[in-house]
């Protein structure tokens, strides 16, 4: 029905949340999250795909992982459009209003902002670079 | 009901010059309530959402922040502004610690 053409070097995980009737954060949802942020050492949870995404600020993050050489197998990232309970979800995991939100070795690491001025003052490089997720540099050569 | 429904209304913005650093209704309570938690050196609050009123951009710089991360200082505005930002699409957080 849906057409999943996308074929790109970024991940987007099938990954669905069971469907509950409660808002609150539930067990259930809380580990299903869990699981979605140990996926891979880097997660981001966005508003559409990578490819495509769905929001001027989900955008710019995907931008900047991509200029700082996230490896791809070392990326992962969820559609919180796809998954209301997840789209709450998170925004009560993390404790924080907002989408994107990015995770580095099960860490948050914080929203859109805070992914930019890191990504300029360095800070995010080393982070990456730390958690062994960027594209090894001879690999980029080729 | 009716009443936030008329607020979200770009009414306000009509008689507003294109370059005004005049604030709308919502805006001056989003500024106040910064302004009276946090006490800024310097702080603007501005819809940037182009007249459905849901993203902004908020610039702080607060002695508040002084020795935080700036993830502990943006989850501090988060807490302040959260029934609000529960409401936005959107939200451009710049936060800075006055030396």
């Amino acid at each position: 029905m849906f057409a999943r053409a996308f074929q790109s070097s970024l991940r987007a995980p099938k990954f669905r949340l069971t469907p509950l009737t409660v808002r609150l954060l539930s067990q259930e949802t809380r580990s299903a999250i869990e699981q979605a942020i140990s996926s891979a050492p880097v997660v981001l949870f966005m508003k559409g795909t990578p490819q495509a995404p769905a929001c001027g600020f989900s955008r710019a993050t995907i931008q900047i992982l991509g200029q700082l050489g996230v490896d791809p197998h070392k990326f992962a990232a969820y559609n919180v459009l796809e998954d209301p309970e997840l789209r709450q979800g998170i925004k009560e995991y993390s404790e924080w209003p907002t989408i994107p939100q990015l995770y580095v070795n099960k860490d948050f690491v914080g929203g859109c902002d805070i992914v930019m001025a890191m990504s300029q003052s360095g800070e995010l490089s080393e982070l990456l670079e730390s958690a062994d997720a960027l594209v090894p540099e001879e690999e980029e050569e080729k | 009901m009716f009443r936030s429904f008329a607020r979200k209304l770009p009414r306000a913005r009509l008689g507003r010059r294109f370059v005004s650093s005049e604030m709308d209704e919502y805006e001056s309570m989003i500024y106040k309530k910064l302004a009276q938690e946090l006490e800024p050196s310097n702080l603007s609050v501005r819809d940037i959402s182009g007249g459905c009123g849901s993203m902004f951009a908020i610039n702080i710089e607060s002695p508040k922040f002084k020795g935080l991360p700036m993830i502990k200082q943006h989850r501090l505005v988060n807490e302040l502004l959260k029934d609000e930002i529960a409401k936005w699409h959107g939200l451009q957080l710049k936060t800075k610690a006055k030396k």
